[in-house]
C-alpha cells in the first residue's frame, strides 16, 4: 500500500492524499449505526482525469476504491471496505449552469442539495428531492443512492430528475451519458442503471438535473390522531379519494415526543400520532384539495387540525419532521433506523406489524415516515453495550423484513442496500436479477475495485 | 465498553451529519476531523483505545472554537460543550503528566486569570502605553513593519484599556419605592479590564429599573477561562471564590459576558462533587441571569427618547448555543424606541473571537470575521450590538478591516445611552 500512496501523490499534490489517523479515524463511518472501517487513505482528486488515474492505478495495483460526498448515506455506502482509498468529492461544489430555456441544470456531485434547491427557486424553479439530510447531503450521494425524501408521493425520488450522468467508469474511462433532450429513447436506457448504483459502477464528475416549475401556491397542516390506526386509515383514505398531496408524513408517539423535545414548535407530547401533510400547485386546486383532506381527517377522529399560518411556520414543521430520525437518538444511546416499504395499501398492516414485533421482542421503538408512499422508518432505540437486546435487535429486523416482502414490500424504499441490508437482498430477490446484476458488474468492474462488497455479499 | 455518563455522550453521537453545514471550522475546510461529527469520533476513538492523545488529536480539538452551534443544530441532544471540555482536561493531564503544558498556558491560566490584580497590573501597563503616546509612536514610526504580519495584526486587535470601576454599590433609582430586589453583577476579567462602561451601563440600567445593585470590587476571573483549556483544578477554585462573594449577599447574580454567563451556569455540574460546595453552586448557577435575559424576563422602563438608527443584533456563540438564549436580546432591542431593527444574516455563526482564537488561530478566525463583516455590510445597520466582550474586541477589530463600519456596542450600553438621553432631554425641558 505504501507504493500506491506514493503514486497517488505524483497523480493529485501530496496535500490533497490524507493519511494521518486523525483523517482516516474521521471518515471510517457515514450515517449509518454500528457500521466502521478505517480505509488507507482519503484522496481529493480536482479533475475527472486524475479520478480516471486514480482508478486506473486501483485496477493495477488492486486496491478497492470507495467514493464518499457528506457521508449522511444509513446503508453504508460510504463506508470505506478494508485495503481502500476513499475518493472525496464534497469539495466538488460548484453550481455549473442553471439553464432557465430547457429547465436544466448542471451541477458537479459536491453540490449540497438544499444549496441548490435554493439556487433555483432564486430563478422560479423547483428541484423537489428532499431527503431528510437534505442541509448537508450531495447531489453526487442522492443519485447514487436514489434517494427519495418527503415529497416522493406527488413529485418521485432523485431518479425522476436525472436527465444526465458524466462519470469515470471503473477501468477509467469517462463516459457522458443522456442530455437535455426531454424524449430520448437512443439505446439502453443507462440512465436507470446508474441512478442507484451505490457507488458500485462509476464515479460522477457531473451531473444534468430536471427542474420544473415552482409551484403558486401550497398549504400546510398537522393532523393529531389518539390511535395510530385513525392516522393510517386517515392516509389510505386520501388516496382512495384520489388525492395526491405534495407531502403525507406520519410520525408516532414516541417520535412526537422527541421532535418536541428537539424543536420546540408545540407538538401535544400525548398525541398518539400524527400526519404531517402538504398540498402544493394552483391556487384553487391548494384550496380544493386541502379542504376535502380536511374532512377526511375530521372523519377519521383527528383531535386537532393545525394549519400552518405561513411559509416560516410550514418550514419549521418540515425541517422538524426532517429532524425525526436524528431526534429519536435523544431516548437510547443506539438507534437503528429501517427503511421498510410497502404498497401504500399495506400501510395500516405494516404499521401494526411493528407495533406487534416491538412488543414480542421487547424493545423500544419510534415508528415515522413517508406514510404516503407506504416507506416507513421503523427506528429501534437501543444500546450496542446490550449484547442480549442487540440479539433481539436482529431478530426484530429479521422478522419485519419477512412480514415486509410478505405484503409485497421492499427491503428499502429510498437508503439503499449498501452494507446494512446486503442479508435481505437475496431475499427479496429472484435468482435471474441477482445473476442479471452481478454480470452487469461484473461486466463494467472485472477485478471489482469500485465500492467491493456493497449491495451483493 | 466505558459506561462513564461522558461516554453515553459519545454513544449519542449518531453520525448523522446535521452539525456538519452550521460548524464554521467544516465551512473552512471541509475536512471531517474539523468537523463535531469527526471531533466526537476522535474523542470516542481515544476513549476506546483506537488513538493516543496524539499531536494530530489535540490539534484537531484546539481547532474548534467551541461555539457550540453543534448544540444549536443536533436533534440527539448531544451535549459537545461538556465533551470538548471533557477531552481538554484529558489533554491538560496528560500534559501535565508529561510536564509538556506550554509555558504560555501556565503563565496565563495558572497565574495571570487567577488573580484580577494581575490582570489590572497589566491592564495599566497598557494603559500607560495605548495612552502616553507610545503606541501612536510605535505606530506612525513604521517600527512594526520590523516585526512578522501576525504581531503587527495582533498590534491593531489590542482594544483600548477601559479600566475605572464604577461604584461598589448603587441603590435603585426609584427612591420612593422599596428595590424590587438586590442584584449582585460579576464584573469578569476581561470586561473589568477593556469594558469596565459596560459594567457601568448594567449598573446604572438595572437601579434605573428599581433594584439595588451590587458590584464586588477585585473579582476574578469566573473560571472559564481555565475551564474552557481544560485546567478544571484551577477553574473550581475561581468559581468557589466568586460564589462566596456573593452567596448570601444578591437575590440574583447578573452577568453581561456570554461566555462568563455560559460557565457560571454550570457551577452546579463544575462542583457537583464537593459535597461543601455543591448546595451553594446549585444556587449560584440556578440564580444567574445574562442581562438581557433578565431585562426580557422582568421587563424594563420604555426610554422616552427616541434613538433613530438602524439597529443588528449579532448573537454571541456562548449566549445562543451555550446558553439557548436566542430571542430575549432581539425582544428587548425591539421595544426600544425609534430602533429600526434589521435582522443579520447568519446572525449566529461565530465572529471568529472565541477567546484568544484570534490570537492562536489568527487566519481562521480573520475568515470568519470578514464573513461576520459580510453579512454587516447587508444589513446597513448604524450600530450592531452583542453582549460578550470578545465579540466586542472582534467586531471592532473588524471595523478596521472593513469598508462598512457600524458601530460596536454592548445592548446595555445602548439602552443606557437612551437613558441618559431622556434623562438630558428631562433637565433641558
Amino acid at each position: 500500500m505504501k507504493n500506491a500512496i506514493d503514486e497517488l501523490k505524483k497523480i493529485i499534490t501530496p496535500e490533497k492524499v490524507l493519511t494521518s489517523r486523525e483523517d482516516m479515524l474521521s471518515y471510517a463511518y457515514d450515517g449509518t449505526p454500528l457500521l466502521q472501517q478505517l480505509p488507507e487513505a482519503v484522496v481529493i482528486p480536482e479533475t475527472a482525469e486524475q479520478i480516471s488515474a486514480i482508478l486506473r492505478l486501483a485496477n493495477r495495483e488492486g486496491f478497492p476504491v470507495v467514493p464518499r460526498g457528506s457521508g449522511t448515506g444509513l446503508s453504508g455506502g460510504a463506508i470505506p471496505v478494508r485495503g481502500s482509498v476513499v475518493i472525496l468529492m464534497s469539495d466538488w461544489n460548484r453550481i455549473l449552469e442553471i439553464d432557465k430555456a430547457n429547465l436544466t441544470a448542471w451541477v458537479q456531485p459536491g453540490v449540497r442539495t438544499q444549496d441548490f434547491q435554493r439556487a433555483v427557486q432564486e430563478q422560479g424553479l423547483f428541484y423537489p428531492p428532499d431527503p431528510g439530510s437534505q442541509a448537508i447531503c450531495t447531489i453526487g450521494g442522492n443519485v447514487a443512492e436514489n434517494a427519495g425524501g418527503l415529497r416522493g408521493l406527488k413529485y418521485g425520488v432523485t431518479r425522476d430528475y436525472v436527465m444526465g450522468v458524466e462519470m469515470v467508469l471503473p477501468d477509467g474511462t469517462v463516459m457522458m451519458n443522456g442530455g437535455k433532450n426531454v424524449k430520448n429513447v437512443a439505446g439502453y436506457n443507462l440512465r436507470d442503471l446508474i441512478v442507484g448504483s451505490e457507488g458500485t459502477l462509476g464515479i460522477f464528475t457531473r451531473v444534468l438535473l430536471k427542474l420544473i416549475p415552482k409551484p403558486a401556491a401550497s398549504k400546510t397542516m398537522l393532523a393529531l390522531f389518539d390511535s395510530l390506526e385513525q392516522a393510517a386509515q386517515s392516509v389510505s383514505d386520501i388516496i382512495a379519494a384520489h388525492i395526491i398531496p405534495c407531502t403525507m408524513e406520519f410520525l408516532d408517539a414516541t417520535t412526537i415526543r422527541c421532535v418536541e423535545d428537539f424543536a420546540h414548535i408545540g407538538l401535544p407530547t400525548d398525541a398518539g400520532a400524527l400526519l404531517l401533510l402538504e398540498s402544493d400547485g394552483h391556487p384553487g386546486q391548494v384550496a380544493d384539495e386541502s379542504a376535502k383532506m380536511e374532512e377526511i381527517l375530521k372523519r377519521n377522529k383527528a383531535t386537532e387540525i393545525k394549519v400552518a399560518r405561513n411559509d416560516a411556520e410550514a418550514d419549521r414543521l418540515k425541517t422538524a419532521r426532517r429532524a425525526a430520525f436524528s431526534a429519536l437518538a435523544r431516548i437510547r444511546p443506539t438507534t437503528i433506523l429501517e427503511d421498510a416499504t410497502v404498497p401504500r395499501s399495506e400501510l395500516a398492516r405494516l404499521v401494526n406489524t411493528v407495533t406487534g414485533l416491538a412488543a414480542k421482542y421487547n424493545l423500544m421503538v419510534g415508528n415515522f415516515g413517508h406514510a404516503g408512499d407506504g416507506n416507513m422508518h421503523p427506528t429501534v432505540l437501543t444500546d450496542e453495550r446490550d449484547k442480549d437486546e442487540m440479539e433481539r435487535v436482529e431478530l426484530f429486523f429479521d422478522e419485519l423484513y419477512e412480514e415486509t416482502l410478505r405484503l409485497g414490500g421492499t427491503i428499502t424504499g429510498e437508503h439503499g442496500v449498501g452494507l446494512a441490508k446486503k442479508k435481505y437482498l437475496e431475499k427479496m430477490m429472484s435468482r435471474p436479477e441477482m445473476q442479471v446484476m452481478r454480470s452487469i458488474k461484473k461486466a463494467l468492474d472485472p477485478n471489482n475495485i469500485l465500492n467491493p462488497g456493497k449491495i451483493f455479499s | 465498553m466505558s459506561h462513564s455518563a461522558n461516554y453515553d455522550q459519545l454513544l449519542n453521537c449518531m453520525h448523522c451529519g446535521l452539525c456538519l453545514p452550521v460548524c464554521p471550522t467544516f465551512s473552512i475546510t471541509g475536512r471531517e476531523k474539523d468537523s463535531p461529527r469527526g471531533r466526537i469520533r476522535l474523542m470516542k476513538s481515544v476513549a476506546d483505545g483506537q488513538m493516543d492523545i496524539s499531536a494530530g488529536y489535540m490539534e484537531a480539538l484546539d481547532f474548534c472554537l467551541d461555539c457550540q452551534a453543534c448544540v444549536s443544530a443536533c436533534p440527539a441532544g448531544v451535549q459537545y460543550g461538556d465533551l470538548l471540555e471533557h477531552a481538554r482536561e484529558e489533554i491538560y493531564l496528560h500534559q501535565q503528566k508529561e510536564g509538556r503544558v506550554h509555558w504560555f498556558k501556565r503563565l496565563t491560566l495558572g497565574w495571570l486569570f487567577t488573580k484580577q490584580s494581575r490582570l489590572r497590573a497589566l491592564g495599566m501597563a497598557m494603559a500607560l502605553y495605548q495612552k502616553s503616546g507610545l503606541k501612536f509612536l510605535v505606530e506612525k514610526s513604521g517600527v512594526l513593519h520590523l516585526f512578522p504580519e501576525k504581531l503587527r495584526e495582533w498590534h491593531r486587535l489590542m482594544p483600548d484599556v477601559d479600566m475605572k470601576r464604577p461604584p461598589v454599590s448603587l441603590a435603585s433609582a426609584d427612591k420612593k419605592k422599596k428595590a424590587k430586589m438586590r442584584v449582585g453583577i460579576v464584573s469578569g476579567c476581561v470586561q473589568d479590564i477593556f469594558f469596565s462602561s459596560v459594567n457601568g451601563d448594567t449598573q446604572e440600567v438595572l437601579a434605573r429599573n428599581g433594584y439595588e445593585v451590587y458590584l464586588p470590587p477585585d473579582q476574578n476571573c469566573c473560571g472559564s477561562v481555565a475551564g474552557h483549556n481544560g485546567d478544571t483544578a484551577t477553574a473550581k477554585e475561581l468559581a468557589r471564590q466568586l460564589i462566596d462573594m456573593f452567596h448570601g449577599r444578591v437575590d440574583q447574580i447578573i452577568i453581561n459576558a456570554a461566555g462568563c454567563g455560559s460557565f457560571m451556569k454550570k457551577y452546579d455540574q463544575l462542583l457537583a462533587g464537593d459535597s461543601a460546595w455543591a448546595e451553594k453552586a446549585r444556587w449560584f448557577a440556578q440564580n444567574t441571569r445574562d442581562v438581557m435575559e433578565f431585562l426580557d424576563e422582568n421587563g424594563f422602563v420604555a426610554p422616552e427618547k427616541p434613538l433613530n438608527k438602524s439597529v443588528t443584533y449579532h448573537e454571541p456563540c456562548h449566549l445562543s448555543h451555550a446558553q439557548q438564549i436566542k430571542e430575549a436580546p432581539r425582544r428587548v432591542l425591539k421595544q426600544l424606541p425609534g430602533v429600526s431593527y434589521v435582522e443579520l444574516p447568519e446572525a449566529s455563526w461565530c465572529c471568529g473571537s472565541a477567546g484568544v482564537y484570534n490570537i492562536t488561530h489568527f487566519e481562521a478566525s480573520m475568515i470568519l470575521l470578514d464573513r461576520k463583516m459580510d453579512n454587516l455590510k447587508k444589513t446597513g445597520a448604524d450600530i450592531v450590538v452583542t453582549g460578550n466582550p470578545g465579540c466586542l474586541i472582534q467586531l471592532a477589530y473588524g471595523n478596521k478591516r472593513s469598508a462598512f463600519q457600524p458601530e460596536v456596542l454592548h445592548p446595555v450600553s445602548l439602552i443606557n445611552r437612551l437613558y441618559k438621553k431622556s434623562a438630558e432631554g428631562n433637565n433641558d425641558d
